[in-house]
């Protein structure tokens, strides 16, 4: 498409001047695009930095700065014994402990058992499965707070409310969000790559495991990237059913800061910043997968 | 079904007790050993190991030494203790409560007391004052009053606070004002005035200082609301069934508070003034300077000490109206409970006992800077003494005598929300949405249906 | 011959449908089934929690009728969604073609800084947007001075307060984005040379390539969007209390209140499973539209 160099050494001579200078002017063009994307994103970037680098400077302000009015955007002096104190007040380090147990078990729940339910909902068509999706969605319409307690009595009766089970082992049985999430994901990829698949004999768990999964890293990663999120951050569940300090997730240990008539401001944004570290670092790490794209060439759509 | 998952419930609650029994005596008894100085002839009897629930929003510190203090005395107990951000405990223990697992014993805000007790939550205190030789009298009034519901002793008051005029002192002397002067709080036209006059603007026209704002969200005057109403005589409630809150002098105190924002540039200004300080303690635009009068509570003590050691402040109690030698105060706080429920009473009453004593509430009001609801603690030397400001903190302490409590009804936390915080009802009129009359009304509709309602409900 | 052969694929893949379906059929009899028949029980009782249950049939749906507070807190769940969910999307879905083009350096870096606000614990963000609002010195009115706007006071001003909240949700787009740039990673190649061939330009690649592949996630964010701005609490809970002069009452908010303070975990009910029935009507009419625009590939 359009004009470069080797069609500018192929034309004509009289055409190659004008050819050139197409040649260049698309360069312009390109660059300045590029330009202007860079610039775009960088504004952008600032904007959205602009949290996490609050919630570090907060962090580190000595106490006479906390509380000065208009704030200060730079601490001065740097300050890192509040990350000692937060340290030393709470045990966060258990807290982070029994986070990333929870995170963990939830992940991986989530992964196995919201992908073998999306894929049903994707493939089949079936009597019942439209009214099981219209059920699965209408379990996220109800406001959790009125079934709280309803379902704090059934664990109550599966005897799991002293133990952090309520927390991790539903995640075994599907989550609506991912459910539907991945059951998008899952219809994009076409129908023929399984029949081509049935025929040579492939098994349906095996059309499961060996095509649609491999195909759908994306959606994989987004889901696992997501749960570790919610997980990490979850505040409600390990509320109701967290019933000892040591036992605490972060996300609940973050009250402990919040004294009776105080709160230990740089503390909790020393901890909270403490907190936000994995989470990044989960999706720094797992971004490489949003890259690989699913090569379909070669096949008529 | 839900009839059906009471008995359930209550079935639940027995196994549980049994197998709680069970497990008690099949638990090994601890022995206790003799101190080879002590000639003991014989082993005290086995001693049963026991787990107490332990509940609380903050006291983290205290609550934590107490535990450490009272497993040397009784090493078979072990209590475990979570914490909670203010407000955060209500959901947990309301389902707790409803799952047949409540704690054995929290610390509540003491005004929900009556909500909890009247609804069946909490578990009669009765026996536990008999048994203790708890007395009443040693207990600040206010305090005890809420306390009680229809006869019963549902709590034991732990610490209270109250609400005092603040002023700056160096705002007072610059204006030509005598700053050793409590600002004349009986006189409420004078208050406005001096509102008006200790409020500066700023080239942009939007305040630079603002002299007062007698309310909650917008004046870091946390339950201010409640020591206007009381100091111009007004009452929320007629009786146990009947509320009053569109009593004329709930209206006339909602009118004044509404004079007041006026006077100093209007909600727009005021709220501006407002916004971006967050009103939890530490931000405060009081210890900035930026806030010449304010109506808040006693902690703010201990936190002009830790970061404002250098402002120059008065405080006062606040005046009756009308007359400059009668006070009125507001008595806050918290309190200890048994929700409903909880199965170990008497080890809970044991170390509910400990808590409850001189040493214990000598030890919080110390280290929280927070009055005890014990008398005798709160007006220790010891603790005044452990002040930054003495004179200050006795003054405050001993205003707790004719400190004035919110209404003891099982709609207090209606009546909270509309009138101080969030301050619904008093915002209506703030903002310029409704009158006085209108707010009062429409609040009295409010309550008083919650108030049938909870009526029709316990049967009576 | 064909429709036995038809009758048995028929029966097959229903039965493989239900086999891998059955975790989530599992939970859902174990932990959804139950409270949920449950609260709609209770949301005809007089239920408080702690006392005894009254039936009273349809009393708490009659009283949510005069509840003028319950009129304010539906405008307002309203507004903060019809406003935030269009808006996040469009934001999500630029920032992710943004940093989807193959000229854009350091993506990993932009990536994970676009994402990071909207992974940060509620209880930072909402004192650091307490201050980002604040009339006088917030950074966003001193932006706005730049351009000689006189920004409002926003938390403190019942017509600004929704939109200073939304304005905070949009720096949480980062989930919405992340979802679109997996599934712009589902684009073949392929398609985007053809239409090249066929002399297309940019826009008519991502109006005629773009967007109908990805209209499978589109749809998913407008979906869960709708259902989740429907149920927003937390910065109303944390940050303004549902004030000023009840502008950020949300529905969720109120409904909580009722949960919890007031012990009308009844009337809270009833409140709940009349959201519900506004989400489930919503949610239907776009599944409906949606047969005309979201196009999925595998089909």
């Amino acid at each position: 498409m359009g004009a470069n160099r080797s069609v500018v050494a192929r034309a004509r001579p009289q055409d190659q001047a004008v050819l050139r200078r197409v040649v260049n002017l698309q360069r312009v063009i390109r660059f300045s695009v590029v330009l202007m994307l860079h610039i775009v994103v960088i504004t952008g970037a600032v904007f959205y930095a602009f949290p996490f680098y609050w919630l570090i400077t907060t962090s580190v302000k000595p106490n006479a700065q906390l509380f000065l009015w208009p704030p200060a955007l730079i601490p001065n002096p740097i300050d890192f014994g509040h990350y000692v104190d937060a340290l030393q007040a709470v045990p966060l380090l258990r807290y982070f402990g029994n986070t990333f147990y929870l995170t963990v078990l939830n992940v991986v729940g989530a992964l196995l058992s919201c992908s073998l339910v999306a894929y049903a909902f994707a493939r089949y068509d079936v009597p019942g499965s439209r009214v099981l999706f219209a059920l699965l969605l209408a379990t996220m319409m109800l406001p959790g707070h009125v079934t709280m307690i309803p379902l704090f009595i059934t664990f109550r009766k599966l005897g799991w409310v002293d133990t952090l089970k309520p927390l991790w082992v539903p995640a075994f049985f599907g989550n609506a969000f991912f459910i539907f999430l991945l059951r998008q994901f899952f219809k994009t990829i076409p129908a023929e790559l399984f029949d081509a698949a049935r025929i040579d004999g492939c098994s349906e768990f095996g059309q499961y495991w060996r095509i649609m999964l491999p195909l759908s890293k994306p959606a994989l990663t987004t889901l696992a990237i997501f749960q570790f999120q919610w997980t990490w951050n979850d505040f409600l569940g390990p509320l109701i059913y967290i019933s000892s300090q040591s036992k605490k997730t972060i996300a609940l240990g973050l009250q402990d800061f919040y004294k009776t008539h105080t709160v230990e401001w740089q503390q909790l944004m020393a901890a909270s910043t403490l907190m936000v570290l994995p989470v990044m670092l989960v999706f720094f790490l797992l971004q490489r997968y949003f890259i690989e794209g699913i090569a379909l060439t070669g096949l008529k759509g | 079904m839900i009839s059906r998952a009471l008995s359930r419930r209550e079935f639940l609650r027995v196994c549980a007790g049994t197998m709680g029994a069970m497990l008690a005596a099949g638990c090994a008894p601890i022995p206790a050993t003799p101190a080879p100085e002590e000639a003991v002839p014989e082993a005290p009897p086995a001693k049963v190991a026991v787990t107490l629930q332990f509940w609380a929003e903050g006291f983290s510190e205290w609550v934590e030494g107490r535990i450490d203090a009272y497993k040397e005395l009784n090493p078979e107990v072990t209590v475990e203790f979570v914490t909670f951000k203010w407000g955060e405990m209500t959901p947990k223990l309301l389902t707790a409560s409803a799952g047949g697992t409540p704690p054995d014993i929290v610390i509540q805000d003491r005004f929900r007391v009556a909500g909890w007790a009247g609804r069946g939550g909490a578990t009669p205190l009765d026996d536990f004052v008999a048994q203790y030789n708890v007395k009443p009298e040693d207990y600040w009034s206010a305090t005890w009053a809420e306390a009680v519901w229809a006869g019963h002793v549902y709590a034991i008051p732990f610490e209270t606070d109250g609400r005092f005029i603040f002023w700056n002192k160096e705002i007072f002397e610059a204006e030509g004002l005598d700053p050793d002067t409590p600002p004349p709080s009986q006189d409420w036209e004078a208050m406005i005035d001096l509102a008006i006059q200790l409020t500066k603007q700023a080239a942009d026209g939007s305040v630079d200082v603002m002299g007062f704002i007698p309310c909650q969200t917008l004046g870091y005057g946390n339950g201010g609301d409640y020591v206007y109403a009381w100091a111009n005589g007004a009452k929320y409630m007629k009786d146990e069934r009947t509320a009053w809150m569109d009593n004329p002098k709930l209206v006339e105190t909602l009118q004044w508070e509404f004079d007041c924002v006026e006077a100093v540039g209007g909600i727009e200004k005021a709220s501006e003034f407002s916004s971006g300080w967050p009103t939890v303690a530490g931000f405060s635009p009081f210890g900035a300077g930026k806030l010449a009068m304010m109506v808040n509570g006693d902690w703010n003590l201990s936190t002009f000490a830790k970061y404002y050691p250098d402002l120059k402040f008065g405080m006062a109690p606040w005046r009756m109206r009308g007359k400059e030698d009668e006070y009125t105060g507001f008595a806050g706080g918290f309190c200890w409970a048994v929700p409903a429920g909880a199965k170990q009473l008497e080890p809970t009453f044991e170390f509910l006992n400990f808590l409850n004593s001189y040493e214990s509430h000598l030890d919080a009001g110390i280290r929280y800077q927070v009055i005890p609801c014990l008398k005798k603690a709160a007006l220790s030397d010891e603790l005044i003494n452990s002040s930054p400001y003495p004179e200050l903190r006795r003054m405050a302490n001993e205003s707790m005598e004719y400190a004035n409590f919110r209404p003891v009804t099982p709609v207090a936390e209606e009546i909270q929300d509309l009138w101080t915080y969030p301050g619904t009802g008093r915002d209506w009129v703030l903002y310029g949405k409704k009158t006085p009359e209108e707010a009062c009304k429409d609040m009295q509709e409010i309550v008083q249906k919650a108030l049938d309602e909870y009526w029709a409900s316990v049967g009576a | 011959m064909k429709s036995i052969a038809f009758k048995g694929l028929r029966a097959r893949n229903t039965f493989w449908f239900y086999i891998f379906a059955s975790p989530w059929i599992l939970g859902f009899l174990m932990f959804n089934l139950g409270p949920m028949i449950a609260s709609l029980y209770l949301s005809l009782t007089n239920y408080s929690v702690l006392m005894p249950t009254r039936f009273v049939g349809l009393y708490n749906y009659q009283e949510m009728l005069k509840d003028k507070l319950l009129r304010i807190s539906i405008w307002n769940t309203a507004y903060y969604a019809g406003l935030g969910v269009p808006l996040g999307i469009i934001l999500a879905l630029i920032l992710a073609l943004l940093l989807n083009h193959k000229d854009l350096r350091g993506r990993s870096f932009f990536r994970s800084t676009f994402y990071v606000p909207s992974i940060m614990p509620i209880v930072a963000l909402s004192i650091l947007w307490i201050w980002l609002l604040q009339p006088r010195y917030g950074l966003i009115n001193t932006f706005l001075h730049f351009f000689g706007i006189k920004g409002p006071n926003w938390l403190g001003d019942p017509v600004w307060s929704k939109p200073g909240l939304i304005l905070m949700s949009l720096t949480g787009v980062g989930g919405n984005m992340v979802i679109f740039l997996a599934a712009l990673q589902g684009v073949p190649v392929h398609l985007y040379e053809a239409a090249e061939l066929d002399g297309a330009n940019w826009w008519n690649k991502f109006r005629h390539v773009t967007i109908p592949m990805i209209s499978p996630a589109i749809f998913f964010t407008l979906i869960m969007g709708f259902i989740g701005s429907f149920q927003v609490f937390t910065q109303s809970y944390i940050m303004t209390e549902g004030g000023p002069a009840d502008s950020t009452l949300f529905y969720v908010l109120y409904l909580y209140r009722y949960a919890f303070d007031y012990f009308k975990m009844g009337y809270a009910s009833a409140m709940a499973w009349f959201l519900f029935i506004i989400i489930v009507t919503l949610t239907f009419v776009q599944f409906r539209l949606g047969t005309r625009w979201v196009y999925y590939g595998g089909q």
